[in-house]
């Protein structure tokens, strides 16, 4: 954790070079769709290349011992708000608004607040000057939330911290054990998911998972009793005076069978405070270890391997047997298929790890195959069989597409049969986009399924469906070696060996052996999915992206679709217009629904004061 | 006929009783919007403001009648937040 400061120090006591590359970058480049002005990078512009971008100076303490190694904020210099000197863990985001978790476990966030999706009232430090100026933000429009600070939007990234408590005042506020508790120790931010508009952030150590965001499906799992009271009057509430130095909520709101506490009439009532979601009590305790969301719903996996869903289950994506979804839309009679409370997703084999579409949920199992609740309308669940491929998936788009959702449920439709990948090795990460799915494996071979009609799946299938629109079988994607692709830093201590892979087009392990392709080609390291473009990271620290690119968010400046994966890079000459020179390598990589972020791999440092000046 | 980014059911939709509008998230961020009003004149492409994607609405066109007086009734209002 201390890795980066040591780093700082050696810098500045002379002890180690560094190229002079990342004495001018940005921790965090961003691209693509920004009308929220979930980039961060000051504006609510579309990006079409990497801009870096824009931090707010801390807003103070956070609880220690996790306080962000932020960077000296100097109004005046033109690069002192480009340098939060952190590394990254996990670059995320939703529709509108983004979420990048430090090493250190500190959580960054930007973009709309419409539905409190950034945790926090008011942001912090709001009117601090960014670059001499007031940070623009747009007032919430008339719609369905009730967005209790007027500022909706933040074009800067601003950490997200949960207030100080102080002691004398909090014991008013709080009971003991609610203060001495682990949460109080100090949150470590271990992993976060966002879905449209909501954010589920995992506090590790604890296994605990607070949300906040909009929860007109119940993404928030925060009980059904609460939500009549939320929507009678959400008027601006001026800060509690306990809480300092920023306006983020306490964490502590509910009891343990979810309901408010006696205080807790107010905090019901303003739609941006933290939730902690309530789990069952049951045997093993459930320890959350990943948390992943859907459009509209949210997923967490425990430490045994147990799966435990909520949010909204229209289209089966909580699997068979959730009954207990549900709330009747009070006009039509109708079942609205939402479940408040997380429950446990029923017939799964033992999982390690989670993934939400835009209507279906993915899983890992512990024996490294894939299954999928929910919508099949794009081939999600993977190719059925063998042969007949297209018929079945015509006949199950019809299916859908006809069927009321309720004739739907608990069917054929909510739940694949495992997956069989074409590849034998084991599988490193299964990330999923609305409709498209990938899996990267140990080897670095990358494999997608699904929606391919905008180039999502990285190759061209030769089958779709009848309507062009997705794939009938798991096809490989390839990151094609050439000259322009390869960064001009060189990773230290990496061959440049070559991988001889295959041309997969149609599947079995033993065929992905024999069919060697000659090309040469690079393995990935990581793998991020946007709304309906992919990313993958390519072990010599280039950028990879392909699929939807209408914002520019794969880095085409035209914006036309990506069919083929094409490199992104990232250069500190970006800003300036200027053609060629460095460009660096990337080593974290995440996508938002329609944009993306990139972190160089190597944790930018506070430039030197001829360069602040 | 444009192609459809999506078909997407009334039920999926929200609706903002404040405009009169009824909405559901775009890919980009943004929303695809369709009004009351153009359910009621039998429309059922909504559009996204920010980018080219359309997506056409299903619903019950019954749902959408006119009464005898020129009111609207919805049967089909479905997520109001």
């Amino acid at each position: 954790m201390n890795t980066h400061l040591n780093v700082c120090d050696a810098i500045a006591f002379g002890q180690l070079k560094v190229p002079r590359l990342y004495l001018t970058m940005s921790s965090l480049w961003a691209l693509g769709s920004n009308s929220g002005g979930q980039l961060g990078l000051g504006t609510e512009d579309d990006a079409h290349s990497p801009q870096p971008c824009r931090f707010h100076p801390s807003p103070g303490p956070t609880p220690s011992p996790h306080r962000a190694p932020t960077g000296r904020f100097d109004p005046s210099s033109p690069h002192a708000n480009t340098h939060l000197a952190t590394p990254w863990r996990k670059l995320t985001g939703g529709g509108n608004h983004a979420v990048a978790l430090a090493e250190n476990g500190q959580v960054y966030s930007c973009g709309s607040n419409q539905d409190g999706q950034l945790g926090m009232t008011k942001p912090p430090n709001m009117l601090s000057p960014l670059s001499g100026s007031t940070i623009p933000t747009t007032s919430t429009n008339s719609s369905s939330s009730s967005s209790s600070s007027g500022q909706s939007t933040i074009p800067a990234w601003v950490p997200f911290c949960f207030p100080v408590l102080d002691p004398p005042l909090a014991s008013s506020e709080a009971t003991k054990e609610q203060i001495c508790g682990p949460e109080w120790a100090g949150f470590t931010w271990t992993d976060v998911a966002c879905g449209w508009n909501h954010t589920l952030l995992l506090a590790g150590i604890v296994g605990k998972v607070y949300s906040f965001g909009h929860n007109g499906f119940g993404q928030l799992g925060r009980p059904s009793e609460t939500l009549a009271r939320e929507t009678k009057g959400c008027q601006p509430r001026p800060s509690p005076t306990t809480v300092r130095p920023c306006e983020g909520r306490l964490p502590v709101n509910e009891d343990t069978n979810g309901n408010d506490n006696d205080n807790g009439e107010d905090k019901i009532n303003d739609p941006t405070e933290v939730w902690r979601v309530n789990f069952p009590s049951v045997s093993p305790e459930v320890h959350i270890v990943q948390v992943a969301a859907g459009l509209r719903h949210s997923l967490a996996l425990d430490s045994v391997g147990r799966v435990w869903g909520w949010g909204i289950h229209r289209h089966g994506q909580l699997g068979p047997g959730m009954s207990e979804a549900g709330g009747v839309n009070p006009t039509t009679g109708r079942n609205r298929f939402i479940s408040h409370l997380p429950r446990q997703l029923q017939q799964l084999p033992p999982i390690r790890q989670i993934a939400g579409g835009q209507h279906h949920s993915a899983f890992l199992t512990q024996t490294d195959r894939v299954l999928v609740f929910g919508s099949n309308k794009y081939g999600q669940h993977g190719p059925p069989t063998t042969s007949s491929v297209m018929t079945d998936l015509a006949t199950a788009t019809a299916t859908i597409t006809t069927t009321t959702p309720a004739a739907v449920i608990g069917t054929v439709a909510t739940i694949s049969p495992c997956i069989e990948l074409p590849h034998d090795a084991p599988v490193a990460k299964l990330v999923s986009g609305w409709s498209h799915l990938a899996v990267l494996h140990t080897d670095g071979q990358v494999f997608t399924w699904g929606r391919s009609d905008r180039g999502q799946l990285g190759w061209e299938p030769s089958e779709t469906n009848n309507q062009g629109q997705f794939s009938a079988i798991i096809g490989q994607v390839h990151f094609p070696v050439t000259p322009s692709s390869l960064p001009t830093t060189t990773p230290a201590g990496v061959q440049s060996t070559t991988i001889t892979t295959t041309a997969l087009t149609t599947i079995t392990g033993s065929e992905i052996r024999k069919a060697a392709h000659q090309t040469p080609q690079l393995t990935a390291i990581d793998l991020s999915c946007g709304s309906e473009h992919t990313l993958a990271l390519a072990w010599d620290g280039s950028c990879w992206a392909w699929g939807w690119n209408e914002h520019g968010n794969c880095g085409e400046e035209t914006c036309t679709d990506v069919k083929c994966p094409r490199v992104i890079r990232i250069s500190p000459d970006a800003s300036t217009g200027e053609e060629g020179g460095d460009w660096a390598k990337v080593g974290r990589i995440g996508c938002g629904y329609g944009f993306t972020l990139l972190a160089p791999d190597q944790p930018p440092l506070l430039p030197p004061p001829s360069v602040a000046t | 006929m444009a192609s459809f980014y999506d078909e997407i059911e009334i039920e999926d939709l929200e609706f903002d009783e404040a405009n009169k509008l009824y909405h559901y998230p775009c890919p980009c961020g943004d929303r695809f919007e369709i009004t009351e009003e153009e359910l009621f004149d039998g429309e059922d492409i909504a559009r996204c403001p920010s980018c080219s994607l359309i997506i056409r609405v299903i619903y019950e066109p019954e749902d959408f009648q006119r009464d005898d007086d020129g009111g609207t009734i919805s049967l089909s209002d479905p997520i109001s937040v």
